[in-house]
């Protein structure tokens, strides 16, 4: 993400002029430093949106730091943008409603690419751009699934939850 | 008389070229001053910040110029999530979190 959508000049001039941004290691014990995989433009523009799971989180909070929106996964700068424009305007009070209309309209969004690409609706994700994106608008619908589930949290709490997680998954 | 007048009331050349060169000055304070005043131009001036680059010898501007173009294209992470809490609440502004296996140097 730091290569890509964060380095998306839109992205970059929206963050850095209407938010605050932090990078925050959750597997303090992983420091990942040394050398590092190096991957072609065409490999990096071929990474599924929502691939990464649970490894990758981007968050918005409120100003006092509560949890509004929370995405899993990879996303394409043109997806970030969508999602931060989503954000705007959303409250701990209007979240639940505002959340569930996402969900319903992101489904919405990929049911349609089926009715109008049958034909590509049958294909494999590798071969079409149609399935690829029907699939990444479910996987965020179900981070919006999630979101509508969550209980609303303080930002601190929420990293400490995926900090153990993420301890409970390496010794799995 | 008259010309010195004026000079004297007219506002600041607060062109890049000449923030540029306050980048140089020898008051920190105007220094810092002209990083701000570069940085609120935006995106904008990054094509005159490369070329003053190209033709800049003097190191320490450099080292600012290079500084600022990075700002400017980059985004500007903290890596700090309690610092980053105070400023959202300071600023009044949203809070970005990504949340990764790894530190900010670390990935690709």
């Amino acid at each position: 993400m730091r290569t890509v959508t964060f380095a998306d000049p839109k992205v970059v001039d929206l963050l850095n002029e209407r938010y605050v941004v932090v990078w925050n290691n959750h597997s303090q014990d992983r420091t990942a430093k040394g050398p590092q995989p190096v991957y072609t433009r065409e490999e990096m523009a071929a990474y599924p949106e929502g691939g990464g799971g649970t490894n990758l989180y981007t968050m918005i909070t409120s100003p006092d730091g509560v949890v509004l929106n929370v995405l899993t996964g990879f996303w394409s700068a043109g997806t970030l943008l969508d999602e931060l424009e989503f954000c705007r305007g959303l409250t701990p009070e209007n979240r639940a409603t505002s959340q569930a209309a996402r969900r319903t309209a992101l489904r919405q969004e990929a049911a349609k690419l089926q009715t109008d690409f049958p034909e590509e609706a049958r294909k494999r994700p590798k071969e079409s751009a149609t399935v690829r994106r029907m699939a990444a608008l479910q996987l965020l619908a179900g981070c919006h699934e999630q979101n509508i589930l969550a209980t609303v949290q303080a930002i601190d709490e929420y990293l400490v939850s995926i900090s153990e997680r993420s301890r409970a998954r390496m010794f799995v | 008389m008259l010309l010195a007048l004026l000079l004297l009331i007219a506002p600041p050349d607060d062109g890049v070229p000449e923030l540029v060169r306050q980048l140089g000055h020898d008051d920190a304070v105007m220094r810092a001053a002209a990083v701000e005043k570069l940085l609120g131009r935006g995106r904008a001036i990054v094509p005159e910040l490369e070329s003053a680059l190209v033709g800049q010898s003097d190191l320490e501007v450099r080292a600012r110029i290079s500084m600022l173009l990075r700002q400017l294209t980059q985004v500007r992470w903290l890596t700090d999530v309690h610092t980053a809490r105070q400023r959202a609440a300071k600023e009044k502004k949203p809070l970005l979190v990504f949340s990764t296996l790894g530190p900010l140097d670390g990935f690709v």
